[in-house]
């Protein structure tokens, strides 16, 4: 026998779900909405020891793609502004400067950092063990740590640990759900912890873990950077 | 730094150990200790960069000039660890009156601090050194002459101007004078008519006078 409420019930889940429906698509534009506002406009220092990719990033950022050939990057080169396209993200970076490595050239980083709204900081995780690599590297941080204290802007710093390819395990080779037991482990180690405590504390540095070897890499790692950007201004 | 000569930089094959960084006095290396001549330098060759004009440019060669410095960038054949091209940069000043010679002098510079830092700057690679170093030196000329023709014209346009300037006030002073005497003749006019009128005057009265 039917029975006399069917119809009724039905009805209700059908408003119900086009009620949540209509909900979640607003949801969506309202987050939406706030993405394509927070990445808009951003000036970043992009910083670093030399040949841990500072160029290559900076180039994926203002081309999407990466080049045949590299130089070694001796002197201060401006870049130009761009529209980035990433998944569901739309970056917008304003020109900027793509600085050498050496630390002759730390006076040229400080003006950039203090015209800058995100700082990236890369640095080789397969050279981390490395006694030098990790002095040089504390440096580093404790002047970027000097200049963003002196700052009237709050700055999120970014340590982009690059080279992820080369370590034991290859990063990029892990399927998803071990590449955070990876990342776990690295943040776990005394160098990372030490690093976060000179750069300001977990408020103010975030970690973004990849490799800039190929388009697929690069592309993962600058999303993996502004995603937690995005929620970082949240 | 301060000196006329040139300086010269380069950055590690293995990008770790220090950068070569060096003045042509000797080509010794300055050690990674004396950070202010290794900054000072850093600041020049950027200076030059952000402020000056890019005169040159063929694949990783380039030039650029501000006021009279300059800097060549000239790439040797080693590729560093991650395969990227090694530049060489060359710092220096233009001459006032520089020689014939001076674009190769140069060039051998380069050539002379790659080789005493291990590295090969190939024939090729110093022959579009040289049209580097060219480049500077067209640039430097066409300032220069650009330099002259400025001054010359700012010159005649002075003395143009100053002449103008004498010639109003001439003008100014010798038309005040003709006014001076066309006033004053006015009044030698004014004289005279009221002269003959009163005399008119007279003539009128007297006849009537005499006439009775």
């Amino acid at each position: 026998m039917k029975n006399p409420f069917q119809k009724k019930t039905d009805w209700e889940s059908v408003i119900a779900i086009a009620l949540g429906g209509a909900g979640a698509a607003i949801w969506a534009l309202l987050i939406r909405d706030t993405i394509l506002t927070i990445i808009k406009g951003k000036r970043l220092a992009v910083l670093g020891e030399r040949g841990v990719g500072k160029t290559v990033l900076m180039d994926f950022l203002i081309q999407g793609t990466l080049r045949k050939e590299y130089v070694q990057t001796l002197y201060p080169k401006k870049t130009i502004p761009n529209d980035l396209k990433l998944k569901d993200l739309k970056l917008r970076i304003k020109k900027s400067t793509d600085v050498p490595g050496s630390e002759d050239f730390h006076a040229q980083w400080e003006d950039l950092t203090r015209k800058s709204d995100i700082v990236l900081y890369l640095l080789r995780v397969d050279m981390m063990e490395d006694e030098d690599t990790q002095e040089r590297v504390k440096r580093d941080m404790g002047q970027i740590e000097s200049w963003l204290r002196e700052s009237p802007k709050k700055f999120p710093l970014f340590i982009i640990g690059t080279h992820c390819d080369l370590t034991d395990t290859d990063f990029t080779k892990l399927p998803k759900h071990q590449k955070g037991d990876y990342v776990d482990d690295l943040r776990r180690r005394p160098i990372f912890r030490s690093i976060e405590q000179i750069a300001g504390g977990g408020g103010r540095v975030r970690f973004a873990f990849g490799s800039l070897r190929s388009q697929n890499t690069t592309e993962d790692l600058v999303y993996e950077i502004f995603d937690q950007a995005v929620n970082l201004n949240e | 730094m301060n000196n006329r000569g040139l300086s010269f930089r380069a950055q590690s094959l293995d990008n770790k150990t220090p950068d070569p960084v060096a003045v042509q006095i000797d080509n010794q290396i300055i050690p990674e200790e004396d950070t202010d001549k290794r900054r000072e330098l850093a600041q020049n060759i950027s200076e030059v960069v952000s402020d000056g004009t890019q005169v040159f440019s063929e694949g990783s060669h380039n030039a650029f000039l501000h006021g009279d410095r300059f800097l060549l960038e000239t790439p040797p054949e080693e590729l560093d660890n991650a395969g990227r091209v090694t530049p060489i940069l060359c710092y220096g000043h233009v001459p006032d009156k520089p020689p014939a010679s001076w674009s190769g002098k140069i060039v051998k510079a380069v050539v002379g601090f790659a080789e005493h830092i291990g590295r090969t700057i190939s024939p090729e690679s110093q022959e579009i050194a040289g049209h580097g170093v060219d480049a500077i030196l067209e640039e430097t000329l066409k300032k220069n002459r650009m330099r002259v023709i400025g001054k010359t014209l700012w010159g005649v346009g002075m003395g143009v101007g100053a002449s103008v300037i004498a010639v109003l006030i001439a003008f100014v002073k010798v038309s005040t004078e003709i006014t001076r005497l066309r006033k004053r003749r006015k009044k030698v006019l004014w004289g005279a008519g009221i002269l003959v009128i009163v005399l008119a005057v007279l003539g009128v009265i007297y006849k009537i006078l005499f006439r009775e």
